[in-house]
């Protein structure tokens, strides 16, 4: 009967998550003086489709903390959205996530 | 203006007589502003994110369509019924969307006129005979916006 050959040891590789490969973009909304909050939350909820209560939560994060990081996205997706932002006179950037 | 009821896709407003002379008057004023919302201090040619060139295009596709919106308010096809109080106004959810947005370039650009006034940064504006037209719009403009926002929110509320 012949022997099992030991598997050969081989080097631990750390795995990496998608998120550490490309850590994507973050799309953020900023603060100003001359939009309406309400209209702030409509926003939200027309351009990421997201409920009347999480639109308000991040609105609210901008009204206070001065921005809101809106969400995380490929660079693709995070321009799409800072367009849709723009396009409703909002001021949104887009910056790469560390 | 106020809303009166929901009435299949529609959104039925009270409009009083003085209140579609005032909307009127307020989209005549339609693009308000053509440039992208950015800070005070941003400095030219500072990059925001996504390709400006790209970006300004697309302002100007929406533009185009926000116009024919306008145009089509204007030579009112409809949307406003005449009764003895006034007008019902006509909206879907999607054209109320759109007439936010005429209205916010309103706003936001009379308001950039007007020196990006800000109170609570103790920068108040100056108010003079040639420029309180701006601030009319300005207030004017966000009062119509409200009670959108208020419509859009009930019919939510209701849902």
């Amino acid at each position: 009967m012949s022997q099992t050959a030991e598997p050969p040891v081989l080097p631990e590789i750390q795995e990496k998550t998608i998120e550490q490969v490309d850590p994507g973009y973050l799309v953020i909304c900023w603060d100003d003086p001359v939009n309406l909050m309400d209209y702030v939350t409509h926003v939200f909820q027309q351009v990421f489709g997201w409920p009347r209560q999480k639109a308000e939560e991040h609105m609210l994060q901008v009204h206070h903390q001065g921005k809101s990081v809106l969400i995380r996205e490929s660079m693709e997706k995070a321009e799409h959205y800072v367009h849709q932002l723009q396009r409703y006179a909002l001021h949104a950037t887009m910056e790469k996530a560390s | 203006m106020r809303l009166l009821k929901f009435e299949g896709e529609n959104f039925v407003f009270r409009f009083e007589k003085i209140d579609k002379q005032i909307l009127f008057c307020l989209l005549r004023r339609y693009p308000a502003c053509s440039a992208p919302l950015t800070p005070e201090t941003m400095k030219e040619g500072e990059v925001i994110g996504p390709d400006l060139h790209l970006l300004e295009a697309s302002l100007e596709e929406q533009r185009v369509g926000h116009r024919k919106q306008v145009e089509a308010i204007l030579s009112d096809e409809g949307r406003f019924q005449e009764d003895e109080l006034g007008y019902r106004f006509y909206l879907t959810e999607p054209q109320i969307d759109c007439l936010l947005q005429i209205l916010n370039n309103i706003s936001v650009g009379s308001w950039l006129q007007l020196g990006r006034p800000n109170p609570q940064m103790g920068k108040g504006s100056q108010i003079t005979e040639k420029n309180i037209e701006l601030a009319w719009a300005m207030d004017s403009a966000r009062l119509f916006q409200s009670e959108l926002l208020k419509a859009l929110r009930q019919k939510q509320e209701f849902q």
